[in-house]
């Protein structure tokens, strides 16, 4: 995508991803560097951006962990028992592979949907009789003329 | 050997290539988790339970899904908040000053070099910490970072706007 990006838009990437265009989602680097040529008020963000990402850099917390202990103690648990995930997981990722989280939850909110309709197909009983109630609301009153 | 041969090896029990993947991605999600909670025994906790879900479900990963780090960055994000909201919600006392007391040690690790820094990341809510930590120090792209907090893009970039935006007021006027 090299097509020109709007100001706002140019903005709110260096708002939320910095100065350092490392970090720029990919498909928008060369826009930038264009919006940056065409906006130069935007280079005033940009500084302010890179001052807190100077900031920012840090050093890396020191690692306290043993490998080789990691590696013995979870090794030492058997392999193939049953795995680590649900039922309900398993047939989720069977039935749609999809990355997208919202999906999982429409999929999980039309399960009880789809047993109750299957529940109401089976019923097979005839169902209420809504006539005798029915004749009872329309039925002419004493002493009416239905002729008006 | 590709990351995804070696997540083959490890489902077929290959204790080398197991080791290969831990050596490579444990202290990554260690920094991961140490920067997300601040404590250091949380982190290893953790690091260790992920290993052992990918020494058990190996077989389970799809590396045309996703890359390896994301998958288990995921699973480390889920369990450190898990266990951060539950110790949230926990109002025992005795508890408290134990994890407090825990905690000691790593506060005055960080009281060092990135000691400022730090404690400015700690104070910001949760979900802009992760989005902040995932993005700047984890090198994963932001459809990744995405991924792994189950957000969309869009959602990330909002929660990366706030947090840098908390923190330069933080850090303004500090010596960093």
């Amino acid at each position: 995508m090299s097509s020109l990006i709007s100001r706002r838009r140019a903005r709110r990437i260096i708002a939320a991803y910095g100065a350092d265009s490392k970090r720029w989602p990919q498909a928008y680097r060369e826009s930038m560097r264009l919006a940056l040529e065409r906006y130069p008020e935007l280079l005033t963000e940009l500084e302010q951006a890179a001052s807190l990402d100077a900031k920012l850099i840090v050093a890396t917390p020191v690692s306290e962990l043993s490998i080789e202990q990691l590696v013995n103690t979870v090794t030492a648990t058997p392999q193939g028992g049953a795995p680590q995930v649900g039922l309900l997981e398993q047939l989720l990722d069977a039935i749609q592979p999809s990355t997208h989280p919202w999906w999982r939850t429409a999929v999980l909110a039309a399960i009880p949907l789809c047993i109750g309709l299957y529940l109401g197909a089976l019923d097979t009983s005839d169902g209420i009789d809504w006539s005798s109630s029915e004749q009872y609301v329309f039925a002419q009153l004493p002493g009416e003329n239905v002729d008006g | 050997m590709t990351e995804a041969e070696l997540v083959a090896a490890v489902a077929r029990g290959d204790r080398q290539a197991f080791t290969h993947l831990a050596t490579a991605h444990a202290p990554k999600l260690e920094a991961y988790v140490l920067r997300l909670s601040g404590s250091a025994s949380l982190a290893q906790d953790v690091v260790q339970e992920v290993l052992l879900k990918l020494w058990l479900n190996a077989a389970r990963f799809d590396a045309s899904r996703s890359r390896l780090t994301t998958w288990l960055h995921r699973m480390a994000h889920n369990l450190c908040i898990d266990v951060m909201r539950d110790t949230t919600r926990r109002q025992d006392m005795s508890v408290r000053l134990a994890d407090e007391r825990d905690n000691m040690t790593h506060e005055q690790d960080m009281s060092g070099t990135d000691g400022v820094v730090g404690q400015a990341l700690l104070a910001l809510p949760e979900r802009q910490r992760s989005a902040l930590v995932l993005t700047y120090y984890q090198e994963l792209s932001n459809r990744e970072v995405a991924d792994v907090m189950s957000i969309s893009v869009r959602a990330l970039e909002s929660l990366l706007v706030r947090a840098r935006a908390a923190l330069r007021d933080k850090l303004e006027g500090s010596d960093v």
